[in-house]
């Protein structure tokens, strides 16, 4: 208010003074460059307006200059879409440098819901908006990294280092509770957001939907893509902005813009990061001497002659003279390295809004922090927008991209190899000619090629029949292929050197086709009222060839078919055929855009669902109320605007498989020599299997105040996650073995916030944008087949076993209570009726320095009654703060993010205590210094005794079936700092270049967390700490950005 | 205006709430079952019956109560099982190192409890030492049957007609009379003719001993076990009678660690037998000691000499016994030869 005051002020100050101006009547020619304030590159296109009322005068050239000839005492206003109008009067300067602000404003921000452009104001559900620039600076192989803390209820958790890997996507909770093998490698389906790129859905879980046991390269489609190339992320939250997603929309939608061209002289961009990864700190390993040491104590400590005389048959024990055995050999060291690596991106974009093109080459290298794995990725992205006329719009977009990594002797995620390699005794000779362990050649040798190849294109027309009738079609392929070449040298493979070969492909064919019609009534009434159908048709196939036994490791194929070298392989079981046809309409109207309502009805029919019932129904309706425009806020100043806005929707994705639907053949061999083909009776086919729906409520309110200097988005939803998958074995009578069902649902609620700050004025110096966000969700399981209440999934490797209650969390850690350890001997509780001491199921007695185990059930037997529901692997709170400053030619931004209440299963530090166990073992023996571990009778301490190795492996104390090793894994981390610096144009101009920007940042660069761990983040899906995940490198870039 | 919207954002607020989902509660598996449904331990003896109860996943703890006592001859209700009595329960375990007989003791206290009772959280029954004859019924009568009502959250499960047949005590093992009738056991050789039986014995292990008269290896049925209650008091006496019913003097055994025969106080030693003071039950609970076999199920005693038999070759003699005396009293246990060993050397 005080600022428009000065402005009034000024004004006078203006009009007192315009005599002066008038006796320089005639037009004066004055130049200058116009630029984005924030970013400091210039705006081409920005158009010059004069006079009152203004006419335009001209437009900013490519360069973002312009010269025009004004009246002197002209007002002009520099005027350009998506920032705020500049206005000034001129005074006797006439070299003008015009710093434009973006308009940030949310409720101005456009969105695209449905594949229409609406503004906010009139958008009824939600969605959240990340701007490109935002994404850029920092070299990453997979974008949606970046996102982590930036949109509220996108909860994502990076939780593999893995070079072109992708770590954990949720919008709003869990969506799935289907669980995948066991023990450390237990996964978690994912349910990631569909990614609708460019207006095509791209499928992100792809080469990700079969867990730690995924095939081929394991590249995501979402690592294909260069950041830079990327204009805007669109997050769509609820089920009325994904209502017309619908078919595959039930996790939530992404939608990415990528970068158009917009200057009618060409505009080349380069973009170059050099980056270098630096592995987590190592946990320290005790070494040589000290190892030894430590061993031959606790054995000789364990007074049991038997064990003193195994020393001598453990050379590496016993034969301390011995050069092979007399090391300390840094195992971690031989794995881990710092590396360098590089990306080049650049885009050539140009045109005007009747025809523009841009090209994106983009080249990625990156090296892993553990050696022999790596991710390159190279990329050519098109796009071309041609307008002939106001009615006639064709659009089309080409990308090609082609991934390349290299997986060690790891698999797409985890590194389990290198892990147990990594924890060897450090007594055994490192790597040299001769080698110790199989392991590491197998680690460091093992020649891998994996590509993932990826081809999409799309076509997009539309055309105005009559003004408000549009007609449009849509058509876009996708075409992914990977490969895997694997050569294990005999060495590595116990002699035999193996060869793998893996390749897939897969494809999806989309087109849609859309009718609409826009109507205005009396100014106030809008209507808009649209039909379309959709159709998919996807495929995947794969195929493997595994074979031994080549002459030697120079000849690494082709090799014949052999059934003696051969090991299996053929057409994988995860064939897959699917298509979609879904018919949907959408009904909006608006009054004077303060009252907006939003229905729409769409049909979806998939073929995997069951031919009973294949169409879905799911409609969306919603609404919203712009209450600021209401009359007793008219001239409120403190508010620049406030809606309040609700809706509720369903929608679905396709889960099931042909398979469950119509049972499956098997070939039984011949009969009479011919082929004979029988039903197979495991799977009883489900006939009636439904896509899995969400239908979600959703409430929001958002509201600017002061000028949108300060911002809320606040939404609350409650949403049921219906129909889930779930294998459940059916009585022998039936004939079959098991049925796949829909009975399996859950809840998730909670609340959303977003606040962001502008602090100081438009008009001040330094510009600070802070902006915090935060989600609360909590997910609840609501039904179970066959109306179960409980369901318990057994892990045989871990025992970490997974309760599934009606009522509770849905992914609970069935667990001992672990409540101490016991001090003393007589502090073990003893059965009155026997006498006998607590005790285990195979009848071991606990005793001083064993953990004490709640005893549930009261039995004075530890047994499997004892376990009870504890924790959740799933976390409460996530969110994020971000700042943004600008000073000048510098800006400083900083993202973090969090994740607050959530168990994590610390079994890596299980695992290495499990390691002091038994000390014949060559395995690392970490330093545990640091552990407070009982260390003798009437000692209280928090873990149990460690080396108590004679009933260790029957009382394991520190197993991991144990909520001794359940932590809160709540971190606060700072993702990304930027400070960049933007070279002085006319510095630059003088060489010919638009602009220079230069600019440091980090990566993944601190995690506060009362976690014992190493990185809380860096853990599975499940919340379990596994030795073999892939530690989470920290980066620092150095950038360089210049224009042409 | 200003209220329709406070009221709208309180709607807001509401909109995530959990008051549409299920209530988090226990499970009850319908399948939970007893393994087992007849019970027929032994009275005079603390019996436990352990991990019987299948909870098929069921949520722990669920609470367990025995419902409907009845005899099962008449169906009539019985009081038998809510009988409180002193029993004695252990506080602290017993590891075979105490000391003292009162350090056993006080290991040891004195509760009230119902005489058959099951565990309230885990569905375990225990029938204490102090259920006799005298208090229970016991087979040949059929017992008793009983409901036991299993509850958590998630529901209630009744288990009818569970039952409960009691043997008559055994004071000791082991034991040579019939655990049904009382009577004394014996072998009938001829089927058809009762009069014609042989009386079964208890026998020691007997190894290296030689008959002396007969200058023949000594069979295992050559010593016979008596177990003979004197009184009421604490202890436990060491006999042995040649085939005269003469005492032989136990120090002829002389390779016998007297002092660590058993976990026993106050050895007393005379020329006719040797006498400790214990605490009953022997074993005292079932836990592996110096004392005791293998699996600290019974205790176990081991008599042994040392002479030079024939050739001049040195023959170690020894007479084991595992057993059990489960009465407290002032016990004897006499060996009787029915053939004279020989101790002397050659």
């Amino acid at each position: 208010m005080q600022c428009k005051r000065m402005y009034k002020f000024s004004g006078l100050l203006l009009l007192l003074l315009l005599p002066l101006f008038l006796k320089a009547q005639e037009k004066v020619e004055i130049k200058g460059v116009v630029r984005d304030a924030q970013t400091n590159e210039p705006l081409v296109g920005v158009s010059i307006m004069a006079g009152t009322p203004p006419k335009a005068v001209g437009v900013t050239n490519a360069s973002g200059t312009f010269s025009v000839a004004v009246p002197p005492d002209a007002p002009l206003v520099f005027r350009y879409i998506g920032f705020s109008d500049y206005k000034l009067k001129l005074k006797d300067k006439r070299d003008l440098v015009i710093r434009l602000v973006v308009t940030e404003n949310k409720l101005n921000e456009a969105i695209v819901i449905g594949y229409q452009k609406k503004t906010r104001e009139v958008t009824t559900g939600s969605a959240v908006i990340v701007s490109g620039k935002e994404l850029q600076d920092i070299p990453v192989s997979n974008v949606e990294q970046l996102l982590q803390g930036r949109v509220a209820g996108l909860n994502i958790q990076n939780n593999t280092g893995t070079p072109g890997g992708r770590g954990l996507i949720q919008i709003r909770g869990l969506s799935n509770i289907s669980v995948s093998g066991s023990g450390n490698d237990a996964f978690l389906s994912p349910t990631s957001p569909l990614y609708v790129i460019d207006g095509v859905p791209v499928e992100a879980d792809a080469n990700f939907e079969y867990g730690y046991q995924s095939a081929g390269p394991g590249v995501s489609p979402l690592s294909l893509i260069p950041p830079e190339d990327i204009e805007s992320m669109e997050i769509l939250k609820d089920s009325q902005a994904t209502a017309l997603y619908g078919s595959r929309g039930a996790y939530g939608v992404i939608l990415i813009t990528t970068r158009r061209g917009s200057s009618p002289i060409p505009l080349v961009r380069y973009t170059g990061n050099f980056f270098m990864n630096n592995p987590p700190k190592l946990r320290p390993t005790i070494g040589g001497k000290e190892e030894r040491r430590i061993r031959l104590g606790m054995i000789n400590g364990g007074s049991n002659m038997e064990d003193i005389y195994l020393i001598s048959t453990k050379p590496f024990l016993a034969d301390s003279l011995n050069p092979y055995y007399n090391n300390s050999t840094d195992w971690q060291a031989v794995f881990y390295n710092t590396t360098y690596n590089q990306t080049h991106n650049v885009n050539i974009s140009g045109g005007d809004p009747k025809f523009n093109y841009k090209v994106d080459l983009g080249y990625y290298h990156e090296n892993g922090v553990i050696r022999n794995t790596g991710f390159d990725r190279y990329s050519i992205n098109t796009n071309m927008l041609y307008q002939p006329n106001p009615k006639f719009r064709v659009f089309t977009t080409l990308s090609t991209q082609v991934g390349r990594r290299n997986k060690g002797n790891g698999n797409g995620l985890t590194q389990s190899g290198v892990s147990s390699n990594a924890s060897g005794s450090s007594l055994l000779p490192g790597p040299s000619f001769y080698q110790s362990t199989a392991g590491v050649l197998s680690a460091l040798n093992t020649r891998n090629d994996n590509k993932t190849g990826n081809v999409r294109t799309s076509l997009d027309v539309s055309y105005q029949l009559v003004p408000g009738l549009n007609l449009g079609s849509s058509v876009s392929y996708d075409y992914a292929s990977n490969t895997e070449d694997r050569f294990t040298p005999a060495e590595a493979n116990n002699d035999f050197s193996q060869i793998y070969a893996y390749n897939d492909r897969k494809f999806t064919l989309y087109n849609r086709n859309t009718i609409s019609y826009n109507h205005v009534l009396n100014t106030n009434h809008n209507f808009f009222i649209s039909a379309f159908n959709e159709f998919y048709n996807r495929g995947f196939q794969a195929q493997v060839i595994r074979q031994e036994k080549t002459p030697n490791n120079q000849y690494e194929g082709p090799l014949g078919y052999d059934g003696y070298a051969s090991r299996g392989g053929g057409l994988l079981d995860n064939y897959s055929k699917q298509h979609v046809a879904s018919f949907a309409g959408t009904f909006s109207y608006n009054y004077k855009q303060k009252y907006v309502f939003d229905f729409s009805y769409r049909m979806d029919g998939t073929s995997s669902s069951g031919f009973e019932d294949p169409y879905s129904k799911n409609p969306a309706i919603g609404f919203r109320w712009n209450f600021n425009k209401e009359a007793i806020f008219g001239d409120s100043k403190w508010l620049t605007y406030g809606s309040l806005r609700g809706s509720w929707g369903q929608n679905i994705v396709p889960t099931g498989d042909i398979f469950s639907i119509y049972g499956t053949y098997d070939p039984r061999g011949t009969y009479n020599a011919n082929p004979r083909l029988g039903i197979s009776f495991n799977q009883l086919p489900n006939t009636f299997l439904q896509p899995t729906a969400t239908t979600q409520y959703n409430g929001g309110f958002e509201a600017g105040f002061f000028d949108s200097r300060i911002e809320v988005i606040f939404d609350a939803y409650y949403k049921t996650v219906k129909n889930l998958l779930r294998t459940k074995s059916l009585s022998n009578i039936t004939g079959f073995n098991e049925i796949t069902t829909n009975e399996t649902s859950l809840i998730n609620y909670g609340y959303e916030l977003t606040l962001t700050f502008r602090p100081l004025p438009r008009t001040s110096e330094v510009q600070w944008t802070l902006s915090f966000n935060a989600a609360l969700n909590k997910d609840i399981l609501t039904s179970l087949p066959n109306g179960a209440r409980q369901l318990v999934q057994y892990d045989n490797n871990t025992s970490q076993h997974t309760l599934f209650r009606v009522g509770r969390n849905s992914l609970t850690n069935y667990l001992l209570q672990t409540e101490g350890v016991y001090a003393s001997d007589a502090d073990v509780p003893v059965n009155p009726a026997t006498g006998q001491r607590y005790r285990t199921a195979n009848g071991t007695f606990f005793k001083a320095g064993d953990p004490i185990w709640k005893d549930v059930d009261g039995n004075y037997i530890l047994d499997a009654n004892d376990y009870v529901a504890a924790g959740n692997s799933q976390p409460l709170i996530t969110g994020g703060i971000q700042s943004y400053v600008n000073w000048k030619n510098f800006s400083l931004n900083i993202s973090t993010s969090f994740t607050l209440i959530r168990d994590i299963l610390n079994n890596a530090f299980a695992e290495r205590m499990q390691f002091l166990g038994d000390p014949y073992a060559t395995k690392a023996m970490v330093d545990f210094s640091d552990v407070d571990y009982w260390k003798g009778p009437g000692s209280s301490a928090r873990y149990p005794n460690p080396f108590d190795y004679k009933r260790y492996n029957d009382v394991r104390p520190y197993r991991y079936d144990q909520t001794l090793i359940q932590e809160d894994g709540s971190y606060f981390k700072v993702n990304t700092m930027t400070l960049a610096y933007l070279v002085s144009r006319k510095f630059t101009n003088r060489y010919g270049i638009n602009s220079v920007r230069m600019y440091m940042s980090g990566n993944n660069l601190i995690t506060f967390s009362p976690y014992s761990g190493p990185n809380p983040e860096n853990v599975s899906a499940m919340g379990r700490d596994q030795s073999g995940g892939y530690p989470i490198a920290r980066s620092y870039n150095v950038g360089l950005n210049v224009e042409f | 205006m200003r209220r329709t919207l406070l009221i709208l954002s309180l709607v807001l607020l509401l909109f995530a709430c959990r008051k549409w989902a299920a209530d988090d509660l226990d499970f009850l598996s319908g399948r939970a079952v007893y393994n087992q449904k007849v019970f027929s331990p032994i009275l005079g003896r603390t019996t436990l019956y352990s991990q019987i109860f299948n909870t098929d996943n069921s949520s722990t703890p669920i609470s367990f109560r025995i419902l409907n006592v009845r005899y099962k001859k008449d169906g009539k209700p019985a009081a038998d099982f809510e009988q409180q009595m002193d029993v004695r329960v252990w506080k602290s375990t017993y590891t075979g190192e105490e000391k003292t007989l009162a350090e056993i003791e006080a290991k040891r206290s004195i509760e009230k409890r119902p005489i058959f009772e099951v565990n309230p959280t885990s569905g375990d029954f225990m029938l204490w030492a102090e259920a006799v004859s005298a208090n229970m019924r016991h087979q040949p009568d059929s017992g008793y049957l009983f409901d036991v009502e299993a509850t958590n959250s998630g529901g209630t499960n009744t288990y009818k007609d569970l039952s409960l047949m009691p043997m008559r005590e055994q004071a000791y093992a082991p034991y040579e009379y019939d655990a049904i009738t009382g009577r004394r056991r014996a072998n009938y050789p001829n089927p058809n003719d009762s009069s014609q039986f042989e009386l079964i014995y208890n026998h020691p292990g007997v190894y290296n001993m030689v008959d002396d008269d007969t200058n023949l290896d000594l069979k295992g049925d050559s010593v016979r076990v008596f177990f003979n209650r004197k009184g009421n008091g604490n202890s436990l006496s060491f006999k042995f009678m040649d085939k005269d019913s003469l005492p032989i003097n136990p120090a002829s055994f002389n390779l016998t660690p007297w002092d660590s025969l058993l976990h026993g106080f106050d050895k007393k030693m005379t020329a006719t037998e040797v006498t400790y003071q214990v605490a009953y039950p022997i074993p005292a609970m079932r836990f592996k000691t110096r004392y005791t076999n293998g699996d600290g199920s019974q205790a176990y005693v081991k008599f042994s000499f040392s002479r030079v038999g024939f050739g001049n070759i040195r023959r170690v003699g020894v007479l084991d016994l595992n057993f059990n005396i489960y009465q407290q009293g002032d016990w004897e246990i006499i060996f009787y030869f029915r053939n004279n060993p020989r101790f002397r050397d050659e």
